[in-house]
This record gives C-alpha cells, structure tokens and sequence, in this order.
C-alpha cells in the first residue's frame, strides 16, 4: 500500500499522462538551452488504469515521433533532444492506441553552456573524474581533475590554463585536446570516452566557442535526485527504463536521466547500463544507485524467488515474524521450518553469550515438556527472569558483548596503556553488567573526560586522538556512517560533502589531552580535557566550520560542544542511532543485517526489509535503547528459530532469513568451546587460571590460537576486521595445531575423568557428544563409535579420535 | 615537464617497460597505487576467473600454474647505503664516495660496489633503480616500503603489507598452500603484517615449519637451528592415525550433511582437507623442507641463514606461494643500519657493518637470480631487493668514523624477473 501511495504521489508530482491503457511520463516536456535532453517512460496501466509497482515498462516498445523535427528530435527508446525553441508534439503510439505529449523549447542559443551543470556532469558520467583517471592522486598524463569534480575551481583551471593552456583551441574549438583526446581522434590512454558525433561533444565544443565561460560563483543547489520508479516488482528478463529528475532548492526542475550515474548494488540481481536500463538478471532485492552532482538515490527492484509462497504452518512470535513474513511473501519465498531443540538451545547460548551450556543444561531443555521453554530459555540465557538463581550467565553475557564492543570502540594497550586499558576495560563490561541503556553508553563515551585510568570512556580521546578520527569513529559506531571519504572529497555514494564532515569534526575540536608526570594516582597520568577554543577549517576554503550535526542545524555550547553532539546523537528523533544498532544486533544474531554490512547505513544501501528495520528501531527506542530487550526480542521470533537447513527453493536467499544463517564461531568463542569440549581450560599469560578467551580485555595477547582465528588487532572500527571467512591455517590448527591436540590428550581432561568413572561405552560417547555439539548422538552414530572402539587399539584412543573428530567436525565449528 | 614522444605508444605497452623520471606514472613508490603495480606487476594482467581456471587446471596435471606470478622480497631491514652499494660515486671525494671502490658491470658505463662482483656479472639479468623517493619512510616497517602506504601510520598496525594484500585478493598459485610467507629472524620487529586486513592474512613464518639456521647478532652460525613444528604431528600421533581420523570425521559430517549447502562449509571442508594433505606429506611440507633440497644445490646456495633463506623462497615460489619476506638481518635492530657503531650498537659503519653484509647478500640474491632462470621460473617471480630508504651522501655523520644516517630523499633498489625488461638504470 505504502508503495502504491508513493507511485500516485510521484505521479502527482511529476504530472504523468495516463489516458489509454499506458501512462507516459512526463505527461509535459519543458527543455531549457542547447542540447537538453529528456527521457520518456511509458508504462503499462493496470487493469483498473492505475500505475502500480508491478506496472510493466513499455518504453521500448512504444512508437515515438516528433511533430516537428526541428523543435527536438526523439529516439527509439524514448530519448528526447531539444534542437530549436519552439513548441511540437511528442506523439507515443503502442499497441494501435496513441497519446500526444505537449513539448517546449526554449532558450536555445540563449541558455550560456554552464560549467557546473553541462561541463562536470560530463566528466563524472565519462569517468573522467574517477579515481582510476584523471582524479588519481597525480592525475593522468599531466592532466588532473578534482574527484567527481568536488573543486571546480581547480578542474577549471586544469582544463582552460594548466599547461600553458594547450587543452583549448578557441579559434578551432573541435582541434582542443579537450575534444580530440576523449574522442580518439588523437591517441587518448582512457580510450574513446565521447563519441564525437554525440551531445556530450556538441556541449564540449559550444563551451570552448563561447570562450569557456567560468564556472559561476554561487553554487546551484541540489535539494534531491527523483528517480522513477522508486520501487518495481517484477519477473526475471525485466526491463525497465530510469527517469532521474534533479530538483534544485529553487524549486527548478531538470530531467537528468541521461548525465547521471548509474550502479547496481547486487550484481546478481539486476544490471544497468549507463543510459538507466536496467534488467533483472536473477531473483532477489537490490536497488540502482543514481548519482548526479553531489546527490544520490536508489531506485529499488524486486524480482520474486517464486510467484507465491504459502508460508504454511507459519505463526508469528512477534512483529518481526509478521513483518519478514509479509517480505517472504513478497518474495515468494518458503521459509525453512523451526530447528529442533538441540540446535536451539547451543544456537541460543553461543549467540547470546558465547558460551556453550553444560550438557545437564541441554538435557533438562531438551527433555522438558513447557510449551514456552524456548522463551524461558532465552529469558534464563540474557539474566531477564528476576531469579537470582537463573539468572546465572550475566557474567558470560557482560563478557560475550565487552569483547564485541571492546573491538569495535579498540580497547588495546597498545594505544592507551595497560592502566587506560583496563579502565575502558571495567567501564563497558559494568555497562554489559547492568544493561546500561544504550543511548546512556553512547551519551557517556562521547562527552567524556578526566583521567584516563580513572574514567573507562575517557580513553575513546586517547583511542581516536583528533577531530578527525573522533569524527569517523563516531558515525561509524553510532549512526553506521562510512564518513572517512569525505574527508577528502565529496562521499561518492552518499548526499555527504567535506562541509558535512569538518563540520561534525568541529564537534571534536575543543577536546585535548593534558598529560602529565605528577597527575593522578598512577603519575604519568593523561587527562582528556575540553578547550575554551579551537576549530576546524574546512582544508580547501579556509573556512572556519560551525559544529553541525550531520543534516542538522548549527548547535554549540559554551561549556562542552560535544554535549549537543551527544544529545542529538542519541535523540529519539535521530533515526540513524536506533538503527544503526539494531541492525548491527539483527547481524550478530540472524547472520546477516537487515542493511549489509551492518555498518553502511548509507542511503543507497537501502535495507532488506524496510518496515521492520523502521519498526526494531522504533520498538528499541520505545524501550529505552534496552539492549537486553532487543536481543530477546530477536532471539523469541520465529525467524531466529528456523532450521539452517534450506529448501531447494530458498537456498540461494542469503539476505531474508528464509533459513537460519549458519555462522563459524569466531576465535574466542570456539578456544572456549574447546576447552569446554575437552575439559581442560587454557591458560592466558599474566592473567589468573579461569580466566577465558572471551574475557581477556586487551586486543594484545600473544597467543597463536586467536591469532590465527583472526582476533581482531582494533585497528579499525569495522566490522570487517574480525574476518568471517576460514582460511587454512585455521584448518591446519584444529587439525593438526597444538592447541587441540594437547587438550585431547590431557590427563585431567574430559576423556580421562569419564573413563577413571568407569562409565559403559555408550554413555561415554553421549557425553562427548553432548559436550561438543550439545546433542544426543543418534543411533547410527552410536553404532559407528561401537565399531570404533573394536577396531582401535584401546579405548582411550578410541575416545581421543573421536573428539577430535567431534571438535573438527562443522557442526562444531559453526553456529547453526 | 618534457614527455618523450613514444608516451602515447607506452599507453599500449606493459607498464613497466618504460620509465620516466618526471612522470608520476608506472613504479612510483611514493604512492600505495605505484607500489602494488609494482610488487603485483603481472598479477594483475589475469582477471579473476582467468586465474582461477588457470589454477583448477595446474591442480589436474600437477604442475605449475601458467602464467602464475609471485614476488620474493629481500627485506634489508634498515636502509641500505645506495653509494656502498648500487648507486656509486667513484669521483667524488673520499667524504661522499667512502670506503669501497667500484666495479665495473655487465651493462657498459654501469659500475656497482665492488663487494657485489656477483650481481655485477650479470647485471643484465637485474634493474636498478637510483631515484626512488623514500621521503615519510622510517625504520617502521608499517612505514611506505613494506606497505606502500606513504605518511604516518600512527596506529602502526594499520595498513597491510604487500604480502598480506595478495594473500587476501589473490591467494596462493596452488592450493594447499599458504600464500604469503615470510622468512626473517625477529619477524616481530622486521614485518609489516596484515593490518586492518587481519591477522589470518599475516605471513606464515616460515620458521615455524622448517629448520633455518640461527645466527648470532653479528651473521655468525651459532649452530642451532629454528624449531619446525607445524606441519609435524603432535607427539604420539602417527600418520596412519592421522589419516584414519579424518576419515572418522569424514564419517561425521555426513551422517548430517544437510547443512552443508552453505558456501562457508564447503569451504570449510576444502580447508580441512588440504590442511591434512598438508601434513601428511603434501606440497606445502615438501616445499618447507630443505632437506629434499638436492646436495649439489644446497652446497651451491651455501649454509649462511641468509642463503637457507633464498632457497626456501625459491622453493615456496615453485610450489606456489604468491608472496615470500625474507629478511637480511641478523638481530631485532636493522643489520643495515650503518650509523656508525660509536654507541656500541651492533650496527657498525660502513666498512666494519655494510661491508659484511655485502658479499653474502651478493652471493644470497645472484645465486637466487641465476637458479630462477635456470628453471624457466624468473619471468614469473618478481625478485625485490630493498630497505626502507637511503643513507647520506657524507660519510662519518653523528660523530662516526664511518657511518651513514638516514637519507629518505633518495635510495636505490633492485629488481630481477618478473617479466620485466631489465638492464636498466633508472
């Protein structure tokens, strides 16, 4: 319904024709100087004449002709080119019925060609402008341009005075480098890039023979890029022709269709060519981003996995089982059925706490007989049942998440010492502890101060040491924002410019450190402190940056301009805080973001399922940014209890949840697992027996395991620094590694206790199984440990090989 | 800024074949971009299916992957001097020109130091280049030359290394192996690891899987050698049991072998799978094994850890490692770095310090050369020899007799193989 308001309100708005059984867009053309262009989309009208998003693109099918040639002239698929002012008609004929569509032209030889709005778009669609051209860091054979011309400025000057001014020929405009190189009429090292009968040439040369004008000092601003359709469901073989219309602040209106960008996200899903004619190419959702100056948008494509799906036997646990069964349907996708107790109950401890549960824990659930035991079990795993004698894991709970968000702020001694270290250390494990809410954790680390040893989130100022790297860290933390591009040049992807980042930054400019030797109770003590003074400039104007938040308005405060930061931050208003959040937890929990990666919220990264990121985002603020609640909340949907075991029909869904993602245990996680398996515990140099991996506090433990299982150094904020991939010297350790080979042998361990018990075979081999995969072994599996222990030479190496095969087998290995 | 007139034809050509001093284009070491062409020269003329189907195939006949290219590193850890080495100046007075004399080369008019008669002799085979511009490199590794990252890496865990780039975009020639391997004594001081990549892409060191001689801060054979351990079983585990392991898990994963449809899996499996292959007498424990080496070849490299080191690399290249480290230096501090020694460092100047490293890094990196060429291998290994900058023209800085400090405004380097058109000096 939502998209179907959205079609008829873009209707409304660009005022579509839509008599007959097809609508045509737009239903008036209005071109405006030389060579303007527009692109006609024709769509086929529903059987009560409605355009809906399953309305199917008749743009190349239709008929086009023009009334008067030299008023514009008109292409087969739809493309339309304004020659001389005047007024004609566009006359549209499909299927034997016909529309007439009132075209203008004016300001032809009037209209100067503009630098800003006929020249650099020229460049960025040419690829000029790119990074791999002539915006690399030197240019390309002596010729550089600014990065999608974000200085045009400079690029006017490369272009009309950089080398002695050898790229224009005034006198014989078509003889400028300008022209010949792109055109291949001379040897050009990017090859041909214009062709030199098209518009692009014609508006080069008309720019050079009006004596290359300069760009205009105040800028035209882009208010937004509209691009039709916003949404289209549709079958593989699709074809659909884009219409991006740039809309100034002044209320003016341009049909860009042919100067923009375009870029498909999931390149599996659909392909576009550079005129906006897109194709689905496999089932799926993904979007076509559209770029033109400085502004981007995405136009989105569905293309079902089947024509319908039955959702039989589905029930909803709560809005987030409606919300993805409504988007399963829409994508004609089945989803597996519920996995069975045992997959649950190590799924659920692994996911919530890291840890795997005592195999009397997996019997009593697997055994009891509540018809809410997953419920309870969740409630028991997250501490949220309000019995002191359940809530027994708030421990691993405060570890578990420590260590998650330890990586991510990059708690290391490296960059803040031992001392700050332990104290970033305490203040985000108390925080886990006693679920401080997460706006509270966010509002404490950002306007932080005081002695680092003393004051945890103090050290964020020591971990991110100036304006800048504060600036990225904290979007991409909280708002899930990849800013970092805009520190040089426009962001590529996003509506984000350098005046947006250094204005963020000024945030940060008023916080230092103050160190000294005599300062706290340690001595060499560091302060993180706030300035009465100090500012950012923007690095190419000069200009002295206002603290902004990003869209927002000027805020500042006289005491501490982080406080509005921090306030409009973790403001109920500020949709990208509870967002970004839930979707990083959507991720950790059902294996893939509702937005991936779960920390590239951008705007043209639009999420799998939009009503239930709006609605987790909202159901967490509704909650008081309670973690606790959101991952209960996920965890008690039926959608994370679904088997990992797909269907033929939903398993190449990677992005809908149609099957519970299986994910690899990560380094801590599994050394602990192990170490439960085999009963015997490691031990971490300098830190006290029984303390596991994942609570060490520091990224910087020399040991081979972890390392080897990618923990992650705190380099970066992302995500990405804990890969998820295995790779072979992973393998190689678990097969052959010290680590576990050592543990399976140990006198002390599991093997050697349950053997000294005197235990019969059988129960033996359920208790491995159950300590290692946290299931009954079946009986075939039974059989086959039978026939092991006749053939081996005794029984203890009967049961060695066997756990390590249990502790090699993936069902181990993984989270499924 | 003069351009030749064959620019345009160079468009067409391989990078690296032409060279301008004014261009900032082709092997520009100041820039990340420069530097991957460079370390990746070939690499990058396959596209990834390309490669990949040329590795499925090299997998079924056993061989070699065609057209498979690797980089081996000499890492001379400290800076080398260009003037005691490859960038002389006879007729300058003693205060610049220091204590060794010049040789003459296979290139005419090209003369190198005299304790490299070696790499003389065939200097056709080698491209040295004089104008490398090493300004913002310090002794960090993580610092430009091991990253090609130019500026500060304050955070000096940040930005991965050569090696660790291609163990993550390329992957090694062959399967089963590792991709990046690094040979270096003290490889904590000495590498530039994966960075933000990760550390699953840092090297393989190589000291962990196979026996290298280990020497005294000073080059001397101290007689003991690294311990090699990682493609040994554990105590007490025979091969036979290894084997009959696997086959149990084998067993084990498919009595529920539903899930196995997921990527990571299968991945997964390949992984396990070539780890134990790995171990029970694969390629990569063959290709660690210097024992297997034949005699009359070893004797050839020699016993320094240095000559060990460049075997070991031309035997990981031919097996198909992508990217082998191996470190010219003796202890935690960086064997080139000739400041003289008056601090008591065991440094030393040019003549006491360099003058050491001199012939067995000659003799280390031509017997290298020369064994590549002589299996049809060199046009696929791109061989580097570099450190991290240069060293002053004056000799006796810092109130040394004779000692050089750092001089990051210019430094020589050499390459061999790869594919590129050498007997030049840039």
């Amino acid at each position: 319904m939502v998209v179907f308001f959205l079609v008829l309100l873009q209707l409304q708005l660009l005022g579509a024709s839509t008599s007959g059984s097809f609508s045509v867009l737009p239903a008036e053309v209005r071109l405006h100087g030389n060579h303007d262009r527009a692109q006609i989309v024709v769509s086929q009208l529903t059987a009560d004449g409605t355009l809906d998003s399953r309305s199917q693109d008749l743009t190349n099918k239709a008929v086009y002709g023009s009334s008067d040639s030299h008023v514009f002239i008109v292409d087969p698929s739809g493309k339309i080119l304004a020659t001389a002012n005047g007024h004609a008609t566009l006359s549209v004929i499909y299927d034997g019925i016909g529309q007439s569509i009132p075209v203008s032209v004016t300001g032809i030889g009037t209209e100067p060609v503009d630098f800003l709005k006929d020249i650099r778009p020229i460049f960025g669609k040419s690829g000029c402008a790119s990074a791999a051209c002539h915006a690399a860091q030197h240019g390309k054979g002596g010729f550089k341009l600014s990065v999608f011309g974000f200085d045009p400025s400079g690029d006017y000057d490369a272009i009309t005075r950089a080398s002695r001014g050898r790229r224009l020929d005034f006198a014989r405009p078509e003889a400028s480098l300008l022209l010949s190189k792109p055109s291949m009429l001379i040897s050009h090292g990017g090859g041909k890039r214009i062709d030199h009968e098209s518009v692009e040439y014609q508006i080069f040369r008309d720019w050079i023979a009006a004596g290359s004008p300069r760009p205009k000092t105040e800028d035209i601003r882009l208010s937004r890029l509209d691009v039709f359709p916003q949404i289209r469901v549709a079958n593989e073989g699709m074809v659909q022709q884009l219409r991006t219309v740039a809309c100034y602040e002044d209320g003016d209106q341009r049909d860009v269709s042919a100067l923009a960008l375009y870029d498909v996200i999931d390149t599996g899903v659909l392909s576009v060519n550079s005129t906006g004619l897109v194709e689905a190419i496999g089932k799926g959702q993904t979007a076509v981003m559209v770029r033109y100056d400085g502004q981007a948008a995405v136009s989105t494509f569905v293309i079902p996995y089947a024509a319908s799906s039955q959702l039989a036997g589905w029930k909803n646990n709560n809005f987030i089982d409606s919300l993805a069964a409504a988007k399963l349907h829409d994508l004609g996708l089945e989803p597996s059925p519920v996995c069975d107790d045992a997959t649950f109950v190590r799924r659920a401890f692994l996911d919530a706490i890291g840890t795997l549960p005592s195999p009397e824990t997996v019997r009593s659930f697997i055994d009891s007989n509540e018809s809410d035991k997953r419920i309870r079990l969740v409630d028991r795993v997250l501490g949220l049942t309000g019995d002191p004698a359940m809530d027994i894991y708030i421990d691993q709970y405060a570890s578990y998440w420590t260590l998650k968000w330890s990586d991510l702020i990059r708690n290391s001694s490296k960059t803040v010492g031992e001392q700050g270290m332990w104290s970033m250390h305490n203040w985000i494990k108390e925080s886990f502890r006693v679920n401080r809410p997460f706006d509270q954790f966010a509002y404490e680390l950002i306007t932080a101060k005081g002695s680092i040893y003393s004051n945890g989130p103090a050290n964020f100022f020591r971990v991110n040491a100036d304006p800048m790297a504060l600036t990225e860290s904290t979007s991409q933390l909280f708002l899930g924002l990849r800013l970092e591009c805009a520190k040089c040049h426009h962001h590529p992807f996003e509506k984000y410019s350098q005046a947006d980042y250094y204005s963020m930054a000024a945030f940060f400019s008023r916080v230092g450190t103050k160190n000294s030797a005599d300062f706290g109770p340690f001595g060499n003590e560091t302060d993180v402190m706030v300035r009465s003074a100090g500012d950012v400039s923007h690095p190419r104007t000069g200009k002295r940056m206002e603290p902004t938040p990003l869209g927002g308005v000027v805020v500042d405060d006289p005491l501490d301009r982080r406080i509005p930061l921090a306030q409009w931050l973790t403001s109920h208003d500020n949709e990208f805080f509870a967002k970004s959040v839930v979707n990083r937890y959507v991720g950790y929990l059902l294996g893939a973001g509702l937005v991936d990666p779960v920390d590239d919220l951008r705007s043209t990264n639009p999420p799998s399922n939009i009503p239930l990121l709006d609605k987790l985002a909202q159901d967490f603020i509704d909650h008081h940014f309670d973690l606790k609640h959101l991952i209960q909340t996920i965890m008690k949907s039926r959608l994370y209890q679904l088997s990992s075991l797909p269907t033929p029909e939903n398993a190449s869904d990677r992005r809908f949840f149609s099957h519970f993602a299986v994910k690899r245990l990560a380094a801590e996680p599994l050394l602990d697992a192990i170490d439960h398996a085999t009963g015997v515990q490691t031990k971490f140099s300098n830190l006290p027996l029984g303390m596991r991996a994942i609570d060490l506090p520091d990224a910087e433990y020399p040991h081979y395991f972890l390392t080897t299982f990618a923990k992650p150094r705190r380099a970066s904020v992302c995500e990405c620094e804990r890969s998820p991939d295995a790779n072979l010297s992973q393998a190689l350790h678990t097969i052959n590694g010290d680590t576990v080979a050592s543990k399976i042998l140990d006198k002390n361990g599991r093997i050697s206790k349950l053997m000294a018990a005197g235990l019969p075979h059988d129960e033996i081999v359920t208790e491995l199984y159950f300590a290692s995969l946290c299931r009954q072994p079946s009986p075939e599996e039974l059989e086959d440990s039978r026939e092991l222990l006749k053939e081996s030479p005794d029984s203890l190496e009967c049961y060695q090989d066997l756990l390590w095969a249990l502790i090699n087998s993936k069902h181990f290995l993984f989270v499924r | 800024m003069s351009v030749p007139f064959c620019r345009r034809a160079a468009h067409q050509q391989h990078s690296f074949q032409n060279f301008y001093g004014n261009e900032r284009e082709g092997l520009t070491v100041t820039s990340r971009r420069g530097m991957l062409k460079a370390g990746l020269a070939g690499l990058a003329g396959l596209s990834l299916p390309e490669l990949l189907r040329c590795r499925a195939d090299a997998v079924e006949t056993g061989g070699k992957t065609a057209g498979a290219k690797s980089v081996i590193l000499f890492w001379m850890s400290g800076g080398p001097s260009q003037i005691d080495s490859w960038d002389v100046k006879p007729d300058r007075p003693s205060v610049n020109r220091g204590p060794f004399g010049a040789i003459s080369t296979k290139l005419p008019g090209v003369q190198i130091c005299e304790h490299l008669p070696k790499q003389a002799a065939m200097l056709d085979k080698f491209t040295l280049i004089r104008s490398v511009d090493a300004r913002g490199s310090n002794h960090n590794p993580n610092r430009v030359f091991q990253t090609g990252h130019l500026g500060s890496n304050t955070a000096d865990a940040k930005y991965p290394a050569i090696g660790s780039v291609v163990a993550k975009m390329h992957g090694p020639n062959l399967p089963s192996m590792p991709s990046n391997v690094a040979a270096v004594a003290y490889p904590r001081f000495h590498l530039a690891n994966a960075g933000y990549l990760g550390r699953q892409y840092d090297p393989l060191i190589a000291e962990q899987a196979t026996k290298l001689p280990i020497c005294d801060i000073h080059g001397n054979d101290t007689g003991k050698t690294t311990g090699a351990n990682l493609f040994q079983l554990p105590e007490g585990l025979a091969f036979e049991r290894l084997r009959e392991r696997r086959t149990l898990l084998e067993d084990l994963d498919r009595l529920r072998s539903g899930i196995d449809q997921d990527g990571s899996l299968a991945a997964m499996n390949a992984y396990q799978s070539q780890a134990v292959e790995m171990v029970l007498g694969g390629r990569a424990q063959a290709a660690f094994d210097l024992s297997r080496e034949p005699a009359k070849n070893r004797e050839r490299y020699g016993q320094h850890v240095w000559f060990q080191q460049a075997l070991l690399a031309r035997r990981l290249v031919e097996a198909g490692v992508s990217f082998v480290t191996i470190g010219m230096n003796h202890h935690s501090g960086a064997s080139w770095d000739n400041h003289g020694g008056n601090d008591g460092c065991p440094y030393g100047g040019i003549s006491k310090g360099m003058g050491k490293l001199l012939p067995l890094f000659d003799h280390a990196l031509s017997t290298l050369v020369s064994d590549l060429e002589e299996r049809g291998l060199l046009d696929d290994v791109l061989v580097i020899a570099m450190g991290e900058f240069g060293r002053t023209p004056k000799i006796g800085t810092q109130g040394s007799t004779d000692g050089r400090d750092h001089w990051p405004e210019v430094m020589s380097m050499a390459l061999a193989g790869g594919g590129l058109r050498h007997g030049q000096v840039i």
